[in-house]
């Protein structure tokens, strides 16, 4: 059934069976209870209710009564029982009808019902294929026989079976044989009751005797106990002393009334107390106060300015004004001005002029005319002119003049030696006085003129020899002066180039100049303008800046404030509200108080009236404790009843355990001789009684049969 | 069919283990009369299983659709046996 009971632990879940079939015991009305919510009445009730209790029996809701009783049967719990109770109607003449009852056996199953046409086909499967499974399985399913049961029967008991008539004699047979084993069950039901009977054993002690009195059956139809004399004797005088006491207590309530009457007026003016409600003014009245939302307007008002958002256009106009670039235009401008290069050009002609090289030809020509050699060669041939002294000259000019001469004076001479010679006077010579020498004439002649010559060569080389020193001198002079005016004049064109090239660069330092300055003016004035811009802009945003804090400086002020009205107003709401809880608490102090003094009033009159009971109460002292004594004494006579009984009870219990032990050898036998009944659904069903001992209990039941069973608890037999 | 010394050991264990775990024995006594309400109104069998879970005896998988009538008879015979042992002085209230 799957139940985990958490703190009953596992105990419960493995003894839950058990105690549902104790239930039974413990609360008799459970098993018919349970059998009228399945649907059932009368015995039948009982049946499916212990069918249902074992946990045999499927309790599905809308499950058919009939299912229950067949599953009950089928499940060996109330086997038998659903014999006994289809006479009664639940499966009225089905086996007149060729329909097995119900619960016909312990392992079996259901019967279905079978036509005619049915049967017949399932006797001939018999006679031509014989007791093979399929064959088997159908006539289990008509027979609700076990098929081991139907192999037991043989192919002939199974086709009489079959037969009509076959049918109706194991129907008869079976009730028979159900009748036989359930006088089997009854006779051990039986002998065990007869050994569960209560026997006795008697006592004697020194206080009394016991006294049990038996009929003819053994049953105990008596017991009683027999005091000693001396213990009589003891009694009998306590009885006089009980006498007395008790008119004493029969006067004390006279006695004691005074109490009660003062009790009662106690108990009256308590009650006018105890019901009234003193502090009901103050009560209601603090329903009022802690009703109160006295604060409410202002905490509306605290809650409005809370949410004040007064501030917000001049926070708003703030950011705008903290967003502003008003200055942009002019720092852009700056930007453009400082990054400005309007002097570039004329820094750029600067520096074209300042790398001028204008007068570099001027310079080049004159630095060419100042290295010119032109009259170097006039200074050469005059240094070649001066070179020779005059006598070197006067000596080269006789030589010369001589080598000019001496070709037409040997030719002189030849021809004056060839006509000598001609004429004959080769020989002849005249002498000429002094250290000359003799010679002819023509010859002397001759040389005279040569020497003459020579005398006027001499004199012409010296002429010779001076006019070429002043030649020489004279190209000298004429070549220096012919290089030193060149040189002047290429000096003169180099200073000239210099200048010129000078006077440009000047010019193009100014144009640099210029432009630089150009440049410089503009990019200050940019800066100029970005600064201006940039003022402009930060001015405006520290403008912007400047109302946005006054804007949430207003709108906190508000807040702040209405916060503080809100916590005016909650604190006034809750004062008010305390001091409702305040007066609540002291009406209701006050209306306990009043009850407490009812509460005291009450006490009083229940403790003169617990006087009243007690002083009465009291005055049966000396009557009870006579009583008790007496009392004392009755036990200690009956104390030999007791132990007989107790012994008695174990003797009793040895004996139910065998008696148990012969009914169950008795239900063994009837087991036994089942198989002789197998086709019997009624030996099926006995066979299955003696499977389950709640089967024993719902067959008493049903047959009218009780048996009991001694509780050593209360001592008493109760029925089982 | 348990003998009366069975029913009594029954009886004896079931009481040590409802003072063992400390259970509330109105609380069975309630549960066992809601048990048997469950044999006069079926319908009444899921509130009855609320009960038992909700007392923390069970949890809700441990149980079915169908009425388990052991369980009935469990809840029934404790009750019986609780208001026996309260009578009697050996289980307190």
């Amino acid at each position: 059934m799957g139940l985990s009971l958490k703190k009953f632990g596992s105990w419960v879940k493995s003894n839950i069976k058990s105690i549902a079939t104790v239930a039974a015991i413990v609360y008799p009305p459970l098993i018919p209870s349970i059998g009228t919510s399945l649907g059932f009445s009368g015995a039948a009730a009982t049946v499916a209710g212990a069918a249902a209790l074992s946990g045999a029996a499927s309790a599905v809701a809308g499950d058919k009564p009939a299912d229950i009783l067949k599953n009950a049967a089928i499940g060996g719990v109330t086997a038998g029982v659903t014999e006994a109770v289809s006479g009664s109607g639940l499966f009225g003449g089905a086996a007149d009808s060729g329909v097995i009852p119900a619960g016909t056996s312990a392992g079996g199953t259901a019967p279905v019902e079978f036509s005619p046409q049915q049967l017949s086909e399932l006797s001939g499967q018999v006679a031509s294929q014989g007791l093979i499974p399929s064959v088997l399985s159908s006539i289990s399913k008509f027979t609700g026989l076990s098929t081991d049961t139907l192999g037991k029967l043989g192919v002939a008991g199974v086709q009489a079976l079959l037969s009509s008539a076959g049918a109706s004699q194991i129907a008869k047979q079976g009730k028979e044989a159900a009748q036989t084993q359930a006088d089997a069950q009854i006779r051990a039901a039986q002998i065990a009751a007869d050994a569960t009977k209560f026997r006795p054993v008697g006592v004697t002690t020194r206080f009394g005797q016991s006294a049990f009195t038996t009929d003819a059956q053994g049953n105990v139809t008596g017991a009683g106990y027999t005091a000693t004399p001396e213990i009589v004797g003891y009694q009998n005088r306590l009885s006089a002393l009980a006498e007395k006491g008790l008119t004493q207590a029969e006067q004390a309530q006279a006695a004691y009334a005074p109490l009660q009457a003062g009790a009662q007026s106690l108990f009256g003016l308590g009650q006018n107390y105890l019901g009234s409600n003193l502090g009901q003014p103050l009560t209601d009245m603090s329903k009022t106060y802690m009703a109160s939302q006295a604060g409410q307007p202002l905490t509306s008002m605290g809650q409005t300015y809370m949410n004040s958002q007064v501030g917000q256009p001049l926070t708003s106009m703030g950011q705008t004004y903290m967003n502003s670039q008003v200055g942009q235009p002019l720092t852009n401008l700056g930007q453009s001005y400082i990054n400005s290069q309007a002097g570039q050009p004329l820094t750029s002609m600067g520096q074209a002029y300042m790398a001028s090289q204008a007068g570099q030809p001027l310079t080049s020509m004159g630095q060419a005319y100042m290295a010119s050699q032109a009259g170097q060669p006039l200074i050469t041939l005059g240094s070649n002119y001066l070179k020779q002294t005059p006598e070197q000259v006067a000596a080269d000019y006789i030589a010369k003049q001589q080598a000019l001469l001496a070709p037409t004076q040997e030719n002189q001479l030849a021809l004056l030696q060839n006509k000598l010679q001609q004429q004959g006077r080769t020989g002849l010579s005249v002498a000429q006085g002094g250290n000359l020498r003799a010679t002819t004439p023509e010859m002397q002649a001759y040389y005279n003129a040569l020497a003459q010559s020579n005398l006027q060569l001499s004199a012409n080389a010296n002429a010779a020899g001076q006019q070429q020193a002043q030649f020489g001198a004279g190209l000298l002079s004429q070549g220096l002066g012919l290089t030193q005016g060149q040189q002047l004049a290429g000096a003169g064109l180099y200073g000239q180039g210099a200048a010129l090239t000078q006077n440009q660069q000047l010019a193009g330092a100014g144009l640099y100049g210029q432009g630089v300055g150009l440049t410089q003016g503009q990019q200050l004035a940019g800066a100029n303008l970005y600064s201006q811009g940039t003022n402009l802009t930060q001015g405006q945003q520290l403008a912007g800046a400047n109302l946005y804090s006054q804007g949430t400086n207003l709108t906190q002020g508000q807040q702040l404030a209405g916060a503080n009205l809100y916590s005016q107003g909650t604190n006034l709401t809750q004062a008010q509200q305390l001091a409702g809880a305040n007066l609540y608490g002291q009406g209701i102090n006050l209306t306990q108080q009043g009850q407490q003094f009812g509460g005291g009033l009450m006490s009083q009159g229940a403790g003169l009236l617990n006087a009243y009971y007690t002083g009465q109460t009291g005055a049966y002292a000396p009557f009870t404790t006579a009583m008790d004594t007496t009392i004392g004494l009755e036990n200690l006579a009956q104390q030999p009843m007791t132990l007989g009984t107790q012994i008695g009870a174990k003797t009793t219990a040895s004996a139910a355990q065998a008696g148990g032990l012969l009914s169950k050898g008795i239900t063994d036998a009837a087991k036994i001789m089942y198989p002789s009944n197998a086709f019997s659904a009624s030996g099926n069903v006995l066979s299955g009684l003696s499977n389950s001992p709640g089967v024993a209990s719902g067959l008493n039941s049903l047959f009218g049969i009780k048996t009991y069973t001694f509780n050593p608890t209360t001592s008493q037999l109760v029925p089982v | 069919m348990a003998t009366a010394q069975e029913v009594q050991q029954i009886k004896q264990d079931l009481i040590a283990s409802i003072k063992e775990e400390g259970l509330d024995p109105n609380m069975l006594i309630q549960l066992g009369d809601m048990a048997e309400a469950v044999l006069k109104d079926k319908s009444l069998y899921p509130q009855f299983l609320q009960a038992v879970v909700q007392n923390g005896l069970a949890e809700d998988q441990d149980f079915s659709s169908e009425i388990d009538y052991q369980l009935i008879g469990f809840f029934v015979a404790t009750r019986e046996i609780v208001k026996e042992m309260m009578a009697s002085g050996k289980l307190g209230a």
